[in-house]
């Protein structure tokens, strides 16, 4: 909003058409066809029941004469008409075709840009507008293209329709004037007062969205029908409906309200308009001239007010599309990062060492530290296992390290030197994490793998797969590893069982590389089976890499280095698992409860 | 489906939403063709008063009748309008509304067929992509407002001659024909489209999707995702291209016939008035009746095409809504608790798969025996669960309770009789209370209260600005809190408990807990569970050592169902390897 960025920055109407006539300048003739086309439309209306009735009320009209007539204006109609309806149609979809870029740069920043803003909920709220004017043929980006190339031929007509108007009667051009004006004030007025509800808007309609999607969203089914909460939720649903429909109402309201105004003037303007043409002719006018500066008004009308809505059209919009621009703008901490000097890369599987020093933490909006003044150092090469209660801090830890989100105050190191100076990509490059949860895209095997589209080391590919055991099953099927994965691009897509999709995730992170292994919890879904099988290809998957694993299951610590045990405070205990259980703590105690009941078993082996 | 169902279909839900709206939408219709009618009488008397008379009093009359029923009809469009658009918002939103009661409302199983899922996916971007309820709904009001207008303005052209009504409508008949064979095109366009526009709108949403935005970042699929968006768009705008071409041509000629019948009209009616038949006021009249004619026929033509093309994107929604409730399915009889579960012959498969997931299973469990089921992944353990839940049927085989048929019960006081935490539970964006009770918050909190204490969330919650009343998730409110996963599940077994069910089933209840609260849960829950009868799906093999008896399931058969110690005798049984494989970690840990 401020006069420095708007000065800096190109206003992005002339953006857009830069691009236009970047992309496809041709759109430009096709623009001055459609436009010499459709200014001869009004022509063909205005002269027409001038010519008949003159010709009617004339000296010896004949039939054959009014055959004569309606033929040359039927040759010169139809292909006026033809050619402004052909090339407009014909353009559009090269209209559509200039948005295109808008969607991709949208798609690519939104999974670009730092992490903290992907946990907001306010972050979309705020944008939501602004992110639809990228999507849709009628509205922002692509709405305000169309509406530009009818801008050069309503401007035409209505400067020729009113000088013609004008030049008999400025009583009456005045009085279309204020009617028009009146209506665009209106139109003004209810756009902003609407644009000043966007977010009440926006937030009725995620409310409502919630219950909805939440209704129809198959995975809740389950625990709907359990615990019987159809009737709430649909009670709830209609109850926001409603909250919904009274903002709605208010606008219209508002709108309605100001619509006098419009009737007032419309009651002014047809006063004048008649009585005018009607004293005219009374005074001497033809009737033939009369019927023609009824069917130039009428025109002018149309077309004026097709003009103003157009401008307010776009004027609205511009709203939607210049909050779009100043996005793309914004400086969200997309992967450039904010290094001013590129630190030297470091060598890829070269493990690093890593220090929290001081690190303070907490979410934006919490009121709690996950982390305070926090210290742990894991030199290069070593595996640590980090433990601790529910709420301790272990997956935030991995999101700090990271670079996901950033400490409130004090230092991250990655070879001594501060994570924020190097720039997020490749900060990112340096991990190869696996969560939880894992998320299998709608890609093929290979592209889930390697997280590209083209350009993917084949062998590599195998390699990984048959380290993490799944080469026999991928390559049994017909496409091998390019077997499109879920059911949702093709119907015969494959569907991997939850550890196959675990291993699939460790695929990845090994087909990455990286200098640092990261493991959230990714047995907790897992057969004892299954887990034991990822605990003893642990040592194959880290490589020698710094290695971080996180899991409640305190056996996975015994091939580990070392032990991080933190809980809401910071670091409360830190040793190997021979240390911590000798020392008799939190860590002995956590063990000793999960493998109590093991013992039973044991012994009866 | 017929169109003529989807269309009762709509009728039916509309009314249900808003009866008023059809009546407003005649009232609608008769404000729109009285304001046209009055545009084309009123000016042929002015006309006529001025090529005739001229009496200064009947001009200032004629011209004070037209400003003032412009007047009139514009108030009364302006009213009209705001009360439909308010109405057409209730009726989308009603509509949302009916589909998503529905998919709640019918039996669970059809939910994890994918045709369902498939059904509700094109129901909903058939809803808001291709917007289907607003284009019914326009176009049906445009389809009203045309039928009015043309009747009265073939009233008004027939005073003078039936020959022109008739040329009128034979040029109507030629748009028709060019408007066919572009329909039948547009019809195979967009059902070839429909697969293309679904995966594009998969890969969009993607970008959208919260879920994915850590592995997005870490693995840099930001051209992976931005590069397959703007290819499928790429792609989908060449079709378009085609498409636009093809119906600028028709358009085109659409324009060129329009042309045409104006100047027949002036033709037509020109030569009339040559014979000294009608005045210029007669001609302008008739003509512009003419113009409006064809128009109000073109525009009631497209509004019927569009309709039957909305209809025709309706019939996966039409299809969803004709699927029985499950109410409708269930017996009558009354299960006050649950004394004893027996499988008899039971074989079940997912729909659309062909491995038998249980395969001729027996089984029998006992009134208050807390029993494990364990397996490997994929070995069939939650859809025992499942099964009992009465979420889906087997394919053959019975499940007794009590030794009566599960289906035979009531929905009431069976669903009543069951309290279960799934692996994929999930809570909603009400208060942390009512998440636990589902009730409303006054007449639960106290005992919502006590089970926050049961499962150890009390410190967490009441250290909230709104305590038990906060709203969980930040979805419907952003103001509401998060909870970590293992916070959730407590949240998800505290309701559970609250439910005070005689059977309660726990599947993977303590995945995301560390294992001091695991240890708790564990410790406690036989304690809150008490005399109930319990089902346990672990991964933590000791879970199994505290319960009764445990059921192994190995490749859709019962492999073994006794107690730790017996099951632990055989080496070579999917039990002992399992448990040995965690077990061996612990071993001599004091």
């Amino acid at each position: 909003m401020s006069e420095k960025t708007s000065k800096k920055i190109k206003k992005p109407l002339l953006r857009m058409l830069d691009k236009a006539v970047k992309d496809d300048p041709v759109i430009f003739a096709f623009l001055g066809i459609y436009t010499i086309a459709a200014v001869c439309v009004p022509v063909f209306t205005v002269a027409l029941p001038k010519v008949i009735v003159g010709y009617l009320t004339g000296n010896a009209p004949t039939a054959g004469g009014i055959v004569y007539i309606s033929m040359i204006f039927f040759a010169a109609g139809a292909l006026v008409y033809f050619l402004k309806r052909f090339i407009g149609d014909f353009t559009y979809p090269r209209i559509t075709a200039l948005r295109i870029d808008f969607i991709r740069s949208l798609a690519v920043k939104l999974v670009s840009i730092d992490y903290k803003y992907m946990e907001s909920a306010s972050f979309y709220e705020e944008r939501e507008m602004a992110f639809n004017s990228a999507n849709g043929n009628d509205n922002g980006v692509e709405g305000i293209y169309h509406k530009l190339f009818e801008l050069p031929q309503l401007c035409l007509i209505v400067l020729a329709l009113s000088v013609f108007i004008g030049l008999k009667s400025v009583v009456i051009l005045l009085a279309i004037a204020l009617h028009i004006a009146a209506a665009s004030f209106i139109a003004v007025r209810v756009q902003k007062f609407t644009y000043s509800k966007k977010e009440l808007l926006a937030r009725g309609e995620r409310r409502v969205g919630y219950y909805a999607k939440t209704a129809k969203d198959f995975s809740y089914g389950k625990d709907i029908r359990l615990y019987d909460l159809k009737y709430r939720i649909t009670e709830n649903l209609k109850k926001e409906i409603e909250c919904y429909i009274n903002t709605y109402r208010i606008i219209r309201n508002r709108e309605y309200a100001l619509g006098f105004i419009s009737l007032l003037t419309l009651v002014i303007s047809d006063a004048v308009i008649y009585g005018t043409l009607t004293y005219l002719t009374v005074s001497g006018m033809s009737i033939a001239d009369y019927t023609m500066y009824l069917a130039a008004v009428f025109s002018l009308n149309s077309q004026t007010s097709e003009l103003s809505g157009n401008i307010t059209f776009v004027m609205n919009e511009y709203m939607y599309v210049r909050d779009l621009y100043r996005f793309f703008d914004e400086d969200l901490g997309s992967e450039d990062g904010t290094a001013e000097e590129k630190p030297l890369a470091i060598d890829d599987k070269a493990p690093t060492d890593i220090e929290f020093d001081n690190v303070t933490f907490k979410y934006p909006g919490a009121d709690k530290n996950v982390f305070e003044n926090f210290s742990l150092k894991i030199p290069a090469g070593q595996k640590l296992a980090l433990v601790g209660i529910n709420g301790a801090g272990k997956t935030t830890f991995v999101k700090l390290l990271t670079g996901l989100f950033k400490a409130d105050s004090g230092r991250i190191l990655i070879n001594g030197r501060n994570i924020n100076e190097y720039d997020k990509k490749h900060l990112y490059g340096m991990f190869a994490v696996v969560f939880q949860d894992v998320n299998i895209l709608a890609f093929t095997v290979a592209q889930n793998i390697a997280c590209a589209l083209d350009g993917i080391d084949g062998e590599k590919v195998d390699y990984v797969l048959k380290q993490v055991g799944l080469y026999d099953k991928i390559n049994a099927l017909e496409k091998g590893k390019d077997t499109m994965m879920l059911k949702i691009i093709e119907q015969d897509g494959l569907m991997l069982s939850g550890g196959e999709s675990q291993k699939l995730a460790i695929a990845r992170a090994l087909y990455k590389g990286g200098n640092c292994v990261i493991m959230d919890e990714p047995t907790s879904a897992l057969d004892a089976l299954a887990e034991a099988e990822i605990y003893s290809e642990f040592d194959a998957l880290t490589d020698g890499r710094t290695a971080i694993y996180i899991s409640h299951r305190l056996a996975s610590t015994k091939f580990c280095d070392v032990i991080a045990l933190i809980d809401g405070s910071g670091l409360c205990e830190y040793g190997s698992h021979e240390e911590l259980m000798a020392k008799r703590g939190v860590y002995y105690d956590m063990f000793v409860t999960q493998g109590k009941y093991y013992q039973d078993g044991g012994d009866a082996a | 489906m017929s169109n003529v169902k989807k269309a009762a279909l709509v009728f039916s839900m509309v009314r249900k939403i808003n009866p008023a709206y059809f009546f407003l939408l005649i009232i609608n219709s008769l404000v729109f063709s009285g304001q046209i009618m009055t545009n084309i009488v009123f000016p042929k008397f002015l006309i006529d008063e001025l090529t005739g008379g001229r009496s200064t009093q009947r001009l200032i009359m004629w011209v004070a009748a037209i400003v003032l029923s412009n007047l009139i009809f514009a108030f009364l469009k302006k009213t009209l309008r705001r009360t439909v658009d308010i109405m057409e918002r209730r009726i989308a939103w009603g509509i949302e509304r009916l589909f998503a009661e529905k998919i709640m409302s019918v039996e669970y199983r059809n939910l994890e067929d994918p045709h369902y899922l498939d059904l509700k996916e094109r129901a909903s971007f058939a809803m808001s992509n291709q917007g289907v309820v607003y284009n019914l709904i326009a176009n049906t009001i445009a389809f009203l407002n045309e039928i009015f207008t043309i009747t009265g303005l073939v009233a008004i052209m027939l005073r003078l001659s039936w020959i022109l009504v008739v040329t009128l409508t034979a040029t109507i008949g030629l748009l028709v024909l060019i408007q066919a064979g572009f329909s039948k095109y547009q019809q195979k366009f967009y059902a070839e489209l429909m697969p293309v526009n679904r995966k594009y709108g998969y890969y969009i949403n993607l970008t959208f999707d919260k879920l994915i935005q850590k592995e997005t970042r870490l693995y840099s699929m930001q051209e992976m995702l931005g590069n397959t968006v703007a290819t499928y768009n790429k792609e989908i705008n060449k079709w378009f291209g085609r498409f636009y071409r093809r119906m600028g041509l028709t358009m085109g000629l659409f324009q060129v016939v329009t042309v045409l019948q104006t100047m027949l009209a002036y033709g037509f009616v020109g030569t009339r008035t040559l014979d000294g038949g009608i005045g210029i006021g007669d001609l302008t009249m008739y003509v512009s009746s003419a113009v409006s004619f064809s128009s109000a026929v073109l525009t009631m033509g497209m509004s019927v095409v569009m309709v039957f093309q909305m209809l025709g994107f309706l019939t996966p929604l039409a299809e969803l809504m004709s699927v029985p409730d499950e109410e409708k399915l269930t017996g009558t009889a009354r299960l006050e608790k649950v004394r004893s579960i027996a499988f008899e012959n039971v074989t079940f498969t997912y729909p659309k798969t062909d491995k038998k997931v249980l395969d001729n299973v027996s089984f029998g469990i006992r009134e208050g025996e807390k029993i494990s089921i364990v397996g490997l992944n994929g070995a069939g353990k939650s859809t025992v669960v499942k099964l009992i839940c009465r979420l889906y049927h087997p394919d053959s085989g019975t499940i007794y309770i009590n030794g009566t048929d599960i289906f035979e019960y009531d929905r009431e006081t069976y669903l009543r009789a069951i309290a279960a935490v799934f692996q994929d539970y999930r809570l909603f964006n009400f208060s942390i209370c009512e998440n636990i009770s589902c009730k409303s918050a006054d007449e639960s909190r106290d005992k919502a209260e006590e089970l926050l204490t049961k499962v150890g969330m009390t410190d967490k919650v009441s250290g909230l600005k709104n305590g038990i009343d906060s709203l969980f998730g930040k979805e419907y409110d952003t103001e509401g809190v998060e909870f970590s996963g293992g916070q959730a599940q407590k949240i998800a077994i505290a309701r559970a408990l609250y439910k005070d069910a005689s059977l309660v089933i726990l599947d993977e209840p303590t995945s995301a807990l560390d294992p001091m609260a695991e240890a708790e849960i564990y410790e406690n829950f036989n304690g809150l569970v008490g005399d109930k009868t319990a089902l346990y799906i672990s991964h933590r093999m000791s879970s199994s050592v505290f319960c009764d008896r445990i059921l192994v399931i190995s490749n859709g058969k019962i492999e073994s169902f006794g107690t730790h110690r017996e099951l632990m005798k055989n080496e070579n049984s999917t039990y002992y390897r399992l448990f040995s494989s965690q077990a061996k970690n612990y071993r001599h840990a004091t």
